[in-house]
């Protein structure tokens, strides 16, 4: 069962994520994503407490990430040390050493020195 | 290539493979046994799967298509051990340790003749497949159909997986078509994001996300498209081969980025001329210009690294690798080496007889390269003597299975290095003194309870260099001996008189006598009287010697020294009359002379006074027959043997002396004390004293008078 709540805490919307976020709810967490872009300029993704996933859940803050970056918004992510998240990052090649395609080097989500096995 | 070549190359191979095939078998046998030990250590997992992984693979190589079958089948329990698909028992460690047998059988059925049972395999087949959890038994079976088509040689791909954009409305995870990619090998993979549009355009239930992948695998091309199978249809999916073992792999760099990325079709070759005369770092420059975007240039920059570090281990590894030389060349090899230190010694006695300077110096120059060579063709033939204690951990672990018993093998200084040929007799001795621990020494968990033991008893088998020897202790803390049953049947079987006096290290000696045994009961594993005076005899063939010493109670300790080789020693030569003797130098404590004041006689025993120490002597002049006139002043060369002094009397010392050893062949096998001979410079011949065995001869001829 998912999940997804929105707070302001410190000026930033914080979008906590929990439980099961596969496919059949990223339309709720888009929809969520979207509204927290609308209200501030810096966006919290909390992933700490998610228990299943798969890769609909990394594309979708991926685009919300670029979707700031064009808005001159920020968006960041916590809870990456979260076991399952960063197993799936690295099993699906997320993690990379140069920033993604719409983003400076320094504020890509991925950029990790952490190689995919 | 003709039939004939094929035939003759796989023969090659297969003689290439011998000694590889015995020292997997080996690993594989020290990586269950560590595993017994921590059934749930990965590493010890992975070092199991890989014996078999190699054994099936370089077996295949070979032409052995069962072993390689029968080695995948217990190869494929080990991945879903590794996998977390099932749990190592002690039944499992038993069925493959027999697996592990049956596969040395099947090699020894080739290399050595001897026939092995082909329907075991069969048998151990199914008692796995007994043991597998539901599931896993069909896909053992399945394996052993494919195993053959499954190994190609290793090589690296280029795959781009681009799947349907709703390939997850379609109920597949691309994920774990990843996952599988990586069961094949070594797999790096990057996702490719720069499709993904901003949240207002994006339909979250479609996948935007493409993959480049590169795949080093022996698995071929067909097992990688296998995996896609059900997604081939709607998907893009394109694999390239970019590097291949012995093929692809000619030098040991890889393409530069822009080459990399026009194969790929990420950029064409006129933008690379375009930017190639800018000073920036070419991707930077792709980026800026927007040819190519961030993720592609990291997906080629992955690849170029990816075969880079690869191609580079492959050179180390091939620039580090030892060679397989024969054995028997090795011994050849030895034995030239012998034949010029003979001539080189001949060589230094003619040049230092003549009158040349010149010739002397190039004889001294000889002189100093023979003993380098000699000294580096000797190391050669160093092994370390783990290579046959580790062979004895299965002995043990079987052993006490077999008889109730718990036992730890302990085992320390197994880098210790010794010769080969040393170390080859050295085996058959050590397995006698080894089962006579477990079956003699070591208690039952229950025995060794009640007198306030660990139910485990530990044996202790420890190797150290002691000089020009190597000493082999094995220590056990069992029940000890008894020195009086011992004593007891000393008496009963004539070899000691009833009011004998013995010490304890006298009496425990005299297990080590011919038919001596104090087992009332005759086992399978020993105690048929016979083996502890092989033992001894096999130790002194070796130039060895062997000592117990035990506490009733509180456990056993033998004690070996053997040297170092067999093949050139440190001589001591003397000689009597015109004929010359060699002592082997290890053994010589003392030089002095013999004066009638000094020597006395006690009965049949001849003393010498050596600064107040009593000393027997031998007279070789008598013992050995010799008529030749006794010279005015004799020599006496002090030998020390199991820490007693024994003196033989010569007519003069010459002095050290490089002893290339010589056997004496059959006919002169019955002679005692005399264990082999030397060619010296002047080409006479030096026989070898047995110096041991000489004091035993004397000693076996007194108690008799």
């Amino acid at each position: 069962m998912a999940d997804i709540r929105q707070a302001k805490s410190k000026g930033r919307e914080v979008v906590t994520v929990s439980g099961l976020l596969t496919v059949k709810n990223a339309k709720t967490l888009k929809a969520t994503l979207s509204k927290a872009l609308q209200n501030a300029s810096e966006i919290e993704v909390n992933v700490e407490h998610i228990d299943e996933i798969d890769i609909t859940l990394a594309q979708l803050i991926c685009s919300a990430h670029r979707t700031a970056a064009g808005m001159n918004k920020q968006v960041t992510i916590t809870g990456l040390e979260q076991e399952r998240f960063s197993r799936l990052l690295v099993q699906s090649g997320f993690f990379r050493h140069i920033g993604c395609h719409d983003s400076t080097r320094k504020s890509c989500l991925w950029l990790h020195s952490q190689d995919a096995p | 290539m003709s039939e004939q070549n094929e035939t003759f190359d796989l023969d090659v191979l297969r003689e290439m493979f011998r000694s590889e095939a015995y020292e997997l078998l080996a690993e594989l046998e020290s990586a269950l046994l560590a595993l017994e030990e921590s059934p749930r250590d990965k590493d010890v997992i992975s070092r199991v799967f890989r014996a078999l992984h190699t054994i099936k693979g370089s077996g295949g190589a070979c032409g052995f298509d069962s072993i390689s079958r029968f080695a995948h089948e217990v190869e494929t329990v080990y991945d879903a051990v590794r996998n977390d698909k099932m749990v190592v028992t002690r039944e499992i460690i038993n069925l493959t340790l027999a697996a592990r047998d049956q596969v040395a059988a099947l090699f020894d059925d080739f290399y050595k003749k001897v026939p092995a049972e082909a329907e075991v395999t069969e048998q151990i087949i199914n008692r796995f497949r007994s043991v597998l959890p539901e599931g896993l038994a069909p896909a053992i079976k399945h394996t052993v159909e494919t195993v053959k088509a499954a190994e190609e040689p290793l090589a690296t791909y280029r795959i781009r997986f681009r799947p349907a954009r709703d390939i997850f409305l379609t109920g597949t995870n691309p994920q774990l078509l990843l996952d599988e990619l990586r069961t094949l090998g070594t797999c790096r993979v990057i996702a490719q994001l720069g499709d993904i549009p901003p949240l207002e355009t994006l339909d979250p239930e479609l996948c935007y996300i493409y993959w480049d992948v590169i795949l080093t695998t022996t698995r071929g091309v067909n097992a990688i498209r296998d995996i896609f199978i059900f997604v081939q249809d709607t998907s893009e999916l394109t694999i390239e081969p970019i590097d291949i073992e012995g093929v692809l792999s000619e030098d040991d760099g890889y393409k530069k980025l822009g080459e990399i990325l026009v194969e790929r079709g990420d950029l064409s070759p006129a933008d690379i001329q375009e930017i190639a005369s800018e000073q920036k770092r070419f991707g930077e420059i792709l980026v800026e210009k927007g040819l190519v975007n961030n993720d592609r240039v990291e997906a080629a920059l992955t690849e170029q690294q990816h075969v880079r570090d690869l191609r580079r281990e492959r050179q180390r590894s091939d620039e580090l690798s030892s060679i397989r030389v024969p054995s028997n060349k090795l011994d050849k090899l030895v034995d030239l080496v012998g034949e010029l230190v003979t001539v080189q010694a001949r060589l230094t006695q003619v040049a230092s007889e003549g009158t040349s300077a010149l010739l002397l110096t190039i004889s001294e120059e000889v002189e100093r390269l023979t003993a380098e060579l000699r000294d580096n063709t000797m190391s050669i033939r160093m092994l370390p003597i783990g290579t046959i204690f580790n062979k004895f951990k299965r002995l043990v672990r079987d052993l006490s299975q077999n008889l109730g018993k718990s036992v730890d093998l302990v085992m320390e200084g197994a880098d210790t290095e010794l010769d080969k040929s040393v170390i080859e007799k050295l085996h058959d001795p050590l397995v006698h003194l080894i089962r006579n621990c477990i079956d003699h020494g070591i208690e039952m968990p229950e025995d060794r309870e009640a007198h306030d033991k660990s139910r485990q008893g530990t044996i202790r088998l420890s190797a150290a260099h002691s000089g020009a020897h190597v000493v082999i202790r094995i220590d056990d803390d069992g029940a000890g001996m008894n020195s009086e049953a011992i004593r007891r049947k000393g008496i009963e079987k004539g070899m000691i008189a009833h009011d004998a006096e013995l010490s304890d290290k006298e009496l425990y000696n005299l297990v080590l006598s011919p038919g001596f045994s104090t087992a009332s009961q005759v086992t399978d594993v020993s105690g048929r009287g016979v083996g502890m005076d092989v033992v001894k005899q096999a130790i002194e063939a070796l130039r060895g010697t062997i000592e117990i010493t035990s506490r009733k109670g509180a456990g056993t300790t033998i004690i070996m020294s053997l040297p170092l080789t067999l093949a050139i020693i440190d001589g001591f030569l003397t000689r009597i009359g015109d004929d010359h003797f060699v002592f082997p130098l290890s053994l010589v404590d003392e030089c002095v002379e013999l004066t009638a004041a000094q020597s006395q006689k006690m009965g049949e025993r001849e003393l010498l006074n050596v600064r107040g120490e009593i000393v027997p002597y031998i007279k070789l002049r008598e013992r050995f027959g010799m008529e030749s006139e006794r010279p005015a002043i004799e020599q006496v060369v002090i030998a020390k043997v199991d820490n007693f002094r024994v003196g033989f009397v010569v007519d003069h010392v010459v002095g050290g002396h490089q002893t290339v050893i010589k056997n004496l062949g059959k006919m002169y096998k019955g002679v005692e004390g005399v264990s082999g001979a030397t060619i010296l410079g002047n080409g006479s011949v030096a026989l070898i004293l047995d110096v041991p065995r000489l004091i035993q001869t004397v000693e076996r001829e007194e108690t008799n008078t």
